[in-house]
């Protein structure tokens, strides 16, 4: 059934009589003693009420309901005490799976216009989703135009170039700092203000390693800017970061979308206005009886046997029969009557928990 | 006459006319109009009439199972119930008539009467219902000539304490029941059909002593009267017997206070009282105590009553300290 219509099989709008139906067979099932004939009482009184147009099968009906079919469906002190019950579980199970009341059009307007936004809503996030994704993917596929775009618009520090380094011994003193000059040590000059790190003394000439070489002088001045810095996207490892980094986006976005839309599927299931469809499945055997039915069923016919009673009331035919045979002279013949014999069982229970006395009223009860 | 009506105490006087006993009330208590259903009640008659079955009561003796039949003709304005009073030996045959075999016999013998076999023929509560419901030529050759009968009529038709007859009895209704029709074997085996515009109405009650069978349950429309609260109890009180309605009336809650505790299932009471017994009290206790007094102040005068509610000797012990504990009681509330 589409939602906010009425099916027109309903009494009149609501409840269909199916519905009431499937609530005997429940309390059919509950043990009830409920045959073809309180069916058919149930109908009856349905039916007559719509035509008197005292029932409109309205849900604020079902309550009146309840104290119309009681009477009709129970037969004991026992149902009747719990039928109230099983009528309130009922109808909250009507109310939440097959109950559709009829909406206004304002009422049916509101509700496509609220199915519409959603629609709307999810469509853009989809879209967000989709524009990420492609982002990510140009990123990963496509690095080397926007890492020179990107590179074009900063300008990288200028870096001094390592020293060069002479080959002999003085090159090999670890001591001295690439970056001072032994010109322009502190002991030189004691006046000027110490601006550079002073070079540590130089060793005694008994441990200075002879150096035949000439000591080169280094003009920083003149010194060019280095090349900078090959690109991360250049280096094998970088792209093998990124890529793995854009794999495990794209993955973790992929199924995202994915659980998603499966969420929606099975929400939309869940949501389902139209009817199931049932299929009776039965299964043999899955209610049997402790004991053999045949067994009982016997044992039963043999104890509802009529036996014979006498009365104290005349048997008219005995009677004139007997009176012909004796001439006419009144002579009474009393009858006999079959009646079925009335038992009464009495269980002794050792306790609450007495399985015996269960079993045996189980049999008695069969 | 005033209380005490008999003595008893061996004196030996005795007056020289009759002793003029007052008219008793019971009356009031069987009235029809005064009759209080409840709202099942009312519900599940509304159910038997709109679908044409019998209606079935049960319910603790004294429930108003009976009196319903009779508030039910009255309010509909029919005549007052056809009533069968089911016994242990009835057969299905002594709802609709009874045959006199053995008076006809001693008549034939005797040579006193042509014989006509109508005058042996008595119908019962649902024969005559049925019977009621067709025109009079129609059912002339059916009746006996003192089967009083002018125009097609609907009646009540209560089948009393069905419980009573042997499972046989209930078995061999279910068709009549159901088709509310009967054969009369004597006159050819000829049936006899009611008319459907004037169908009867069937009040069945039940103590519920025995089990009914399942197929005459499923015939019957079945409502068990619950025992009125104490609410309802007040009501049915004043509308029996034109009590004071205001629950605060100090004698009303006084005995439907002591009422509570004998029913009160830790008391023990085998035989518990009921509505029947509860209206016989109060009209009891309204002639003992004095105009304007509660009589339930004196524990005397519960004492000498308490015998219209207790019915058992094992009873009667129990009842009698439950009375003594609840006078401790309300003393003490008094101081």
């Amino acid at each position: 059934m589409e939602p906010g219509t009425v099916e027109t099989t309903t009494l009149a709008s609501g409840l269909r009589p199916e519905l009431l139906m499937q609530f005997l067979d429940e309390l059919r099932d509950a043990g009830y003693s409920i045959g073809v004939q309180q069916y058919i009482a149930v109908q009856d009184l349905l039916l007559t009420l719509a035509a008197e147009g005292t029932w409109t099968g309205e849900l604020t009906e079902l309550h009146r309901l309840k104290r119309l079919i009681g009477p009709i469906v129970c037969s004991s002190i026992t149902e009747q005490e719990s039928f109230p019950t099983q009528f309130e579980q009922w109808v909250e199970q009507v109310k939440s799976l097959h109950y559709q009341p009829p909406l206004s059009e304002a009422q049916q307007a509101q509700k496509l216009e609220a199915e519409l936004n959603e629609l709307q809503r999810e469509a853009t996030w989809l879209r967000r989703g989709l524009v990420t994704a492609i982002t990510i993917l140009t990123i990963v596929l496509f690095p080397i135009p926007i890492h020179k775009a990107v590179l074009d618009t900063d300008e990288l520090p200028s870096q001094p170039k390592p020293l060069d380094t002479q080959p002999g011994p003085a090159s090999e003193n670890p001591t001295v700092p690439d970056t001072v000059t032994p010109s322009e040590t502190a002991q030189d000059n004691p006046a000027t203000p110490n601006t550079t790190p002073a070079l540590p003394e130089p060793l005694p000439e008994a441990e200075q390693a002879p150096t035949d070489a000439p000591v080169k002088e280094i003009d920083f001045s003149s010194l060019e800017a280095p090349d900078p810095p090959d690109s991360i996207f250049k280096s094998d490892s970088g792209q093998r970061a990124w890529l793995y980094l854009a794999a495990i986006g794209s993955a973790s976005l992929t199924w995202r979308l994915w659980w998603n839309w499966q969420a929606r599927l099975f929400l939309n299931r869940r949501t389902s206005h139209k009817s199931p469809e049932l299929q009776t499945v039965s299964m043999q055997e899955l209610k049997t009886s402790i004991f053999p039915s045949s067994l009982v069923f016997q044992t039963a016919q043999q104890l509802r046997q009529r036996t014979r009673q006498r009365v104290d009331t005349l048997d008219v035919f005995q009677t004139i029969q007997a009176s012909l045979r004796k001439g006419g002279w009144f002579t009474p013949v009393y009858g006999y009557r079959q009646v079925i014999p009335e038992y009464l069982f009495l269980i002794d229970r050792a306790s609450y928990a007495d399985h015996q006395a269960k079993l045996v009223e189980n049999l008695i009860q069969q | 006459m005033r209380l005490p009506f008999y003595r008893g105490d061996g004196s030996g006087r005795r007056p020289e006319t009759a002793a003029n006993l007052p008219v008793p009330q019971r009356a009031r208590l069987m009235k029809p109009e005064h009759y209080l259903a409840d709202e099942g009640l009312r519900d599940a008659c509304n159910v038997a009439l709109l679908l044409g079955q019998p209606l079935l009561l049960t319910g603790e003796p004294g429930t108003g199972k009976t009196q319903f039949a009779y508030n039910l003709a009255w309010e509909l304005g029919l005549a007052p119930p056809l009533k069968f009073e089911t016994k242990s030996d009835s057969v299905a045959r002594d709802l609709f008539y009874t045959y006199d075999a053995l008076k006809r016999f001693q008549d034939i013998q005797s040579e006193l009467t042509a014989g006509n076999i109508l005058d042996y023929i008595t119908y019962q509560a649902l024969g005559i219902a049925i019977l009621r419901t067709r025109q009079p030529e129609e059912i002339r050759e059916l009746v006996p000539a003192s089967f009083n009968h002018v125009q097609p009529q609907r009646s009540v038709v209560l089948i009393d304490e069905v419980d009573k007859a042997p499972r046989d009895f209930s078995n061999d209704l279910l068709n009549e029941l159901d088709q509310l029709y009967f054969r009369v074997t004597e006159l050819g085996n000829t049936a006899i059909n009611v008319n459907p515009k004037l169908q009867p109405l069937v009040i069945i009650t039940s103590n519920s002593e025995k089990d009914l069978p399942d197929a005459f349950l499923r015939r019957c429309i079945y409502y068990n009267i619950p025992f009125p609260s104490s609410a309802r109890l007040a009501n049915i009180i004043a509308s029996h017997l034109g009590a004071n309605t205001d629950i605060n009336n100090a004698f009303l809650r006084s005995a439907l206070d002591l009422f509570d505790r004998l029913r009160a299932p830790e008391n023990g009471l085998r035989k518990k009282p009921a509505t029947a017994e509860l209206l016989g009290w109060i009209m009891t206790l309204q002639q003992f105590g004095d105009t304007g007094a509660n009589p339930l102040a004196d524990p005397s005068i519960v004492l000498k009553t308490l015998s219209s509610l207790v019915k058992t000797a094992e009873d009667q012990p129990k009842a009698r300290s439950v009375v003594e504990r609840w006078s401790q009681a309300q003393s003490k509330q008094q101081r």
